[in-house]
């Protein structure tokens, strides 16, 4: 008997055409990607008149002989507007603060050991080296009474966590160790905050400190 | 597919020029998402900002002068586009501006992974 394969075609055809849906179904992976836009600190400083001449300001606005709220003479002209900066408020969106290295607005340099890579926005600390910020929190008339701290690094088990509070006068309290992404009541609850991470052996870089208060 | 880090590194590049003014302000309402800008903005305070950019992030800095602002209880900042549409709007405690003193506010803005 000649074989039947054009047959067959034509019957698996038609089969295929009236069969019931099969039941294997593709599955389609779907990779979101996202781009966070992060509103960071928002940190407002204030800088002194100097002895530069200010019309119409009580001090500044003197002309002849007198000093002005530095205490040097006031001169017409000149560009000085002193050297005192007071740092008078330091907000942060929704109550966290969000620090990515790539500036040292924030970060303490002359007591911080580690070494932070700006264009990486990373810091890293060996063993026995220290993270120190700068005030992170400072919201007058606005005590901070519970903070939670999030270190995200590539080793943060030989990470320790420190935050304190200061006075609106900047008199700090002690040191006191957290938890990482714990809740946790400061002892003196104060309009300012800093944080530190010590590293107590090997080399760990951090990328990113959060700290959420209230 | 991934988004690279130069990818964000240029996004913040490109957002530093976009954002060229900043202003405050004497309103206290809550922000709110559908803020079209501050509540009571103060004209004279309306100044071009510094923009830097380092990694992924780009810092923005204001300057009110010791001649603008003065007499006023500043109590909100925004960042501004070219067309005028705002950025963001932030609630602070009241700076009560005088002669003596300029004011600097710095901004910062970074592009993250999701």
């Amino acid at each position: 008997m000649a074989p039947v394969y054009s047959d067959a075609k034509n019957v698996q055809r038609t089969r295929d055409e009236l069969s019931p849906e099969p039941s294997t179904h593709e599955v389609y992976k779907v990779k979101s990607e996202i781009i966070n836009v992060e509103e960071g600190p928002t940190q407002v400083n204030l800088i002194g008149g100097g002895h530069a001449f200010i019309i119409g300001d009580t001090t500044n606005g003197v002309l002849g002989t007198a000093n002005g709220v530095d205490g040097s003479q006031i001169t017409l002209g000149t560009a000085s507007l002193g050297t005192g900066t007071s740092e008078y408020y330091i907000f942060n969106p929704s109550n966290l603060f969000n620090e990515r290295f790539n500036f040292t607005t924030f970060v303490d340099t002359t007591n911080s050991t580690g070494t932070q890579s700006t264009s990486a926005g990373t810091y890293t600390v060996g063993s026995g080296e220290i993270l120190y910020s700068g005030n992170v929190i400072y919201e007058p008339n606005t005590n901070i009474y519970r903070v939670k701290v999030y270190v995200d690094a590539d080793d943060d088990t030989l990470l320790t966590a420190y935050v304190r509070t200061l006075t609106r006068a900047g008199s700090a309290y002690p040191w006191e160790p957290v938890t990482l992404s714990t809740n946790y009541e400061l002892t003196t609850p104060e309009e300012k905050l800093q944080y530190r991470v010590d590293c107590s052996g090997g080399t760990a870089e951090i990328t990113r400190v959060r700290i959420k208060y209230s | 597919m991934v988004l690279l880090n130069e990818g964000l590194e240029e996004a913040a590049t490109q957002f530093g020029g976009l954002i060229t003014k900043g202003q405050w302000g004497t309103g206290t309402a809550d922000p709110a998402f559908t803020d079209t800008g501050l509540g009571s903005a103060i004209p004279d305070t309306l100044n071009s900002v510094g923009s830097a950019v380092s990694g992924r992030t780009v810092q923005f800095t204001h300057t009110t002068a010791t001649t603008e602002g003065n007499g006023y209880a500043l109590t909100e900042y925004e960042l501004r586009f070219a067309n005028g549409d705002s950025l963001n709007r932030v609630l602070t405690a009241g700076i009560n501006k005088d002669s003596s003193y300029q004011i600097q506010t710095i901004t910062s803005v970074t592009f993250s992974r999701g």
